[in-house]
């Protein structure tokens, strides 16, 4: 609806309106622009102390502790190693597999014997069949009893 | 003190870009005349070194983190050995300060301070988002750990068909750093977008106060910045699409058609979304150097369809094909309803345009220029031809929502905002091109 009055005015107006229409929607699109980047800038809730922090405490929040559950994963699984990351929380999932590479671990909704070793993010997976190997802040690395 | 050499290593391979396109630019392109763009150098130094590990990945060649410095430091050399180049280096360097007044500095210290505050929360985070976990990080990681491009990791988890310029990019500098990091790696489209607001700092700054307005609206635009700030999408390869995009049509509307073939088959590379643009500057720059009876070096045409081969012929070689071509299109059409599908996406378009918490109202300016100084399209008819590769462009988007592999609302939803993204700030630097325009022709009747 204002792009069809601009563009009345602009294509009925006089010379004077054809002049000086684009300067005036140009001024107000910037000052939109400050108003409403401001609206979402506050609505991130930014605060300026993380800035400050170490890069891994940094890494470690965005990941919500995967980065050093990752780093507690390499030491313990063999480059060669195969398994499964059970699926609770996507983002996470795909952080995990990507971190293990070049260990082969897919994404599973229910993790079966067919999985050699199983990590299991944010709560444990119990299964008989299961024994924690590696238990790290609520974070479990599983493997299955054959 | 990890931090601080992180930061060190992190900014050598931000400069590194910056060399080879220089290098590259200096020799290849300009000639042996240096014209100074920071923008160009690095948009050029990340499509060289993604094309040099493409063409390593042919004959399976690898890579390992001294040979990355040793290339980085051989180019860093060149402009110290070959006098004439390092002095019109300084030179340009020399020019640069000199158009610096107080009057450009009042108005650059606000955006100064928006990049300022935009680099602290990009840095307050690592990177966190459903592409780039599955996708451009994942393969970054993968080709970093390996040392080159191999069947097996191109085709691994994740999509295989999507291109490799940010990933290629990503384990470069995860060579130049001996680690992959998704917290450091985020300095690549922070930089990207910093040229990316300086290039179009540099296009509109003859328009005085009106030229910042301009560019407040590019810089404020709050996806724009959202895109680099949030760590939800600060890995997405998007944002280095519209610097393509920008590059490649600022270039165009400058009528330096080599490096617009460059930057559109560089965008190719880095998102297939960006391919059609590149087969419409293919298929119109002859149309419209016969209409224009312009001189266009045979050089742009070479470049753009070699880009264009280069990108088939990759995916040729690797077995990459496309999910959403590789359907049986007989079977869709048969049975979507085309019309019904297109009035649908075109709705889509038109709401994401009006969403004033991503855009602002950059859309409706843009569109207030495009219909109201349209005559100018039929007297600078380069305009017109970027005009009809953004119409290629649009068609491509609504022909892939039609074709979808999977829920076409769903689709949309989840992947609009970032195709308005692509295309936004060259369509801004469009409709500049068309506001000027009638001030420029007013100045002649003068």
């Amino acid at each position: 609806m204002t792009l069809v009055v601009s563009l009345t005015v602009y294509f009925l107006g006089d010379a004077k309106i054809k002049k000086i229409l684009p300067g005036v929607l140009i001024a107000a699109a910037a000052i939109l622009a400050v108003y409403f980047s401001t609206v979402q800038f506050l609505k991130i809730q930014y605060n300026p102390q993380t800035f400050f922090q170490p890069v891994e405490a940094k890494v470690d929040q965005t990941s919500m502790g995967q980065y050093s559950f990752a780093l507690k994963l390499r030491e313990y699984l063999p480059e060669n190693s195969q398994g499964c990351i059970f699926f609770v929380n996507d983002l996470a999932g795909y952080y995990m597999r990507k971190e293990l590479y070049p260990r082969s671990f897919g994404l599973v909704e229910t993790a079966g014997k067919s999985c050699n070793y199983v990590v299991a993010q944010f709560a444990p997976l119990k299964h008989k069949g299961f024994e924690a190997v590696l238990v790290y802040k609520n974070n479990y690395l599983y493997k299955i009893k054959r | 003190m990890t931090d601080f050499w992180d930061l060190i290593f992190s900014g050598l391979a931000i400069l590194s870009f910056f060399l080879m396109g220089l290098v590259f630019d200096y020799y290849f392109l300009s000639r042996r005349k240096l014209h100074f763009n920071l923008a160009i150098y690095f948009g050029l130094g990340l499509g060289i070194v993604t094309l040099f590990l493409m063409l390593l990945a042919i004959p399976g060649i690898g890579i390992s983190r001294i040979f990355v410095l040793a290339v980085a430091a051989f180019v860093a050399a060149i402009p110290v050995l070959d006098k004439q180049l390092g002095k019109a280096l300084r030179l340009a360097v020399l020019a640069q300060k000199k158009k610096f007044n107080f009057k450009i500095l009042l108005f650059l210290v606000p955006v100064i301070l928006c990049l300022g505050l935009a680099a602290m929360v990009t840095f307050s985070h690592a990177i966190w988002g459903y592409d780039a976990l599955e996708r451009w990080m994942a393969k970054a990681s993968a080709f970093w750990f390996e040392g080159k491009i191999t069947w097996a990791n191109l085709h691994g988890l994740y999509l295989a068909d999507d291109p490799n310029l940010w990933p290629l990019t990503a384990a470069w500098f995860f060579h130049f750093l001996g680690k992959a990091s998704d917290f450091w790696v985020q300095l690549i489209p922070f930089t990207a977008f910093v040229c990316l607001v300086g290039e179009f700092w540099r296009k509109v700054r003859g328009s005085g106060f009106l030229g910042f307005g301009w560019l407040v609206i590019l810089l404020l635009s709050p996806y724009i910045w959202g895109t680099i700030a949030s760590f939800s999408y600060s890995g997405n390869a998007d944002l280095l699409v519209s610097f393509y995009f920008l590059l490649a049509f600022g270039t165009l509307f400058e009528k330096r058609f080599v490096y617009s073939a460059i930057f559109f088959g560089l965008a190719g590379l880095t998102k297939n979304d960006a391919v059609p643009a590149l087969i419409g500057f293919c298929v119109l720059l002859p149309l419209f150097k016969f209409w224009t009876r312009e001189k266009v070096p045979v050089l742009a045409f070479a470049a753009g369809f070699g880009m264009l081969a280069m990108n088939v012929g990759w995916k040729y070689y690797f077995d990459l094909n496309s999910r959403f071509l590789q359907q049986d299109l007989d079977v869709i059409w048969s049975q979507r309803p085309i019309v019904e599908y297109t009035r649908y996406s075109l709705n889509a378009f038109r709401e994401e345009f009006r969403f004033v918490d991503r855009w602002g109202i950059g859309f409706l300016v843009i569109m207030f220029f495009l219909a109201a100084k349209i005559r100018t399209f039929f007297i600078e008819r380069w305009l017109l031809m970027g005009l009809l590769i953004f119409g290629v462009l649009f068609s491509s988007y609504i022909y892939i929502y039609y074709v979808t592999v999977e829920d076409q609302a769903s689709h949309i939803t989840s992947s609009i905002f970032r195709l308005a993204l692509q295309v936004y700030p060259a369509l801004l630097l469009l409709a500049y091109e068309l506001s000027v325009y009638k001030y420029k022709s007013t100045r002649v009747q003068k």
